[in-house]
């Protein structure tokens, strides 16, 4: 079984290794969210690569995420390497990224 | 050294906080005179040259003036350059020149403590629901006004340069600061010998909301004329906007999100069938249409079923997957769940029959793949 935590509509999937070939983005950013509220964390490397619900990796040391919403003070993960996945919703015209 | 506040001392934090809100969310006042003294002195007290002062109404407004002065001057240069051309903001070092020496000043008296009191109540009404609310409407209304004359991706990095530039240095952004200083200036700790604190604070007074400062040119957006907001302190009003403009631009809000006012209207005089709320795109929207929605209203959805039910999601909320049938489509199903952290009602379109396959599904895997250790 595969550990996760789940902020919002974002999955983090805990996995061992970060894929090879990835570039750092500077960024605190996970995923910016209409609305004015976005995904966003401290202490942490972000690694952003779309593939299908996949939109990243995120390498956790003392990190914690942050969102107005789901938490505000921060929500703090174990460290490790993390796959970054959106969640969808099925619609009759098939699975669509949610919108929020 | 200050160590501990008198009783009177100890009212007036109370008092210094409503002042500010009011200042920030409620005041009418605007001097454009004043603006532009006040801009002035802080591009003069930050070692800049006297800039030119844009006064604008509103983000639509702030967008075209934008759009025809700074974009109109780098928009040759698109692509890469774009970002550093429009990104040549001085709004953090104006900030930091008048902060740097009060805060200094007044930091080691009391202890953070007394901020809690006073900046932080200002900061919470003001900051996360109109301040930010603001600053994506002026990122949106610069974009699309730039697009109309180039591609989606300079828009969107044009967008991006503007939310970059924006200055802490207004109501919006430094209420809660000029708050927590005004209160120590007050009571006496601070001494504002050189009287930056005053100048600062009469600039903010003055009514400039919303800045975005570059070298040579400083938009000033003057504060709204209606601000109004639920007892969380988010933007929110079911029988008018909840933000309007000089201009007469106005924006409609509930529970701190933005809608069409076609939809707005639809939704707080519960014009929606069960099926029209479902189908709302947004998932946001939806949660709030449906919360608004006359539950009676999903039962007259046509062969309405609950297919599975979890009577505790491992935070103290349930789960359900319901479904109903549209004669053109067939049977449509829903996830039916909450957010465990504010408790939000929830539907996310399945095609799963149980409700923790269906969870795992959403983020493309099987309920017996995925271990959740915690989430909010």
């Amino acid at each position: 079984m595969k550990q996760a935590y789940r902020h919002g509509e974002i999955l983090l999937v805990k996995i061992d290794k970060l894929p090879k070939g990835l570039k750092e983005e500077k960024s605190n950013v996970l995923m910016a969210g209409s609305h004015a509220n976005s995904h966003t964390f401290d202490k942490g490397k972000i690694y952003l690569k779309t593939d299908g619900q996949t939109f990243g990796y995120l390498v956790a040391k003392d990190t914690k995420l942050f969102h107005p919403e789901h938490s505000p003070k921060g929500a703090k993960i174990k460290d490790g390497v993390y796959q970054l996945i959106k969640q969808v919703e099925f619609t009759p015209d098939g699975f669509k990224p949610v919108v929020d | 050294m200050l160590n501990k506040l008198t009783k009177k001392q100890i009212e007036l934090q109370s008092v210094v906080r409503d002042e500010w809100i009011n200042l920030a969310l409620h005041e009418q006042k605007f001097d454009k005179e004043e603006i532009e003294a006040g801009v002035k002195w802080l591009y003069y007290a930050s070692n800049f040259e006297e800039p030119k002062v844009v006064i604008v109404e509103s983000p639509k407004d702030l967008a075209k003036k934008f759009s025809a002065s700074v974009w109109a001057s780098v928009r040759d240069s698109v692509g890469d350059s774009v970002g550093d051309s429009v990104r040549a903001s001085v709004g953090d070092s104006v900030r930091a020149s008048v902060w740097a020496s009060v805060r200094d000043s007044v930091r080691a008296s009391v202890g953070d403590s007394v901020r809690a009191s006073v900046g932080d109540s200002v900061r919470a009404s003001v900051w996360a629901s109109v301040r930010d609310s603001v600053r994506a409407s002026v990122g949106d209304s610069v974009r699309d006004s730039v697009r109309d004359s180039v591609g989606d991706s300079v828009g969107d990095s044009v967008r991006a340069s503007v939310w970059d530039s924006v200055s802490y240095a207004c109501l919006s952004g430094d209420a809660d600061d000029a708050s927590w200083m005004n209160y120590w200036q007050r009571i006496g700790i601070y001494k504002d010998k050189d009287s930056k604190l005053k100048n600062y604070l009469g600039y903010l007074r003055s009514g400039a909301y919303y800045v975005l400062f570059f070298e040579k040119v400083a938009f000033v957006m003057i504060r709204p004329t209606l601000v109004k907001q639920n007892e969380r302190k988010q933007l929110h009003s079911t029988d008018s906007p909840a933000l309007a403009w000089k201009d007469g631009t106005e924006e409609y809000y509930l529970q701190g999100i933005k809608f069409e006012k076609k939809w707005w209207d639809k939704i707080v005089n519960d014009k929606m069938s069960a099926k029209e709320v479902l189908a709302i795109d947004n998932t946001e929207h939806r949660r709030i249409a449906y919360e608004m929605m006359d539950k009676t209203k999903m039962k007259k959805l046509k062969g309405y079923k609950v297919l599975d039910e979890v009577k505790d999601d491992g935070y103290g909320y349930g789960m359900k997957i319901i479904s109903f049938k549209l004669p053109e489509i067939g049977t449509i199903k829903y996830l039916n769940c909450f957010c465990p952290t504010t408790g939000r009602e929830y539907f996310l379109g399945t095609d799963e029959v149980t409700c923790w396959q269906a969870k795992a599904k959403s983020f493309s895997f099987n309920s017996d793949e995925l271990k959740f250790i915690n989430e909010w």
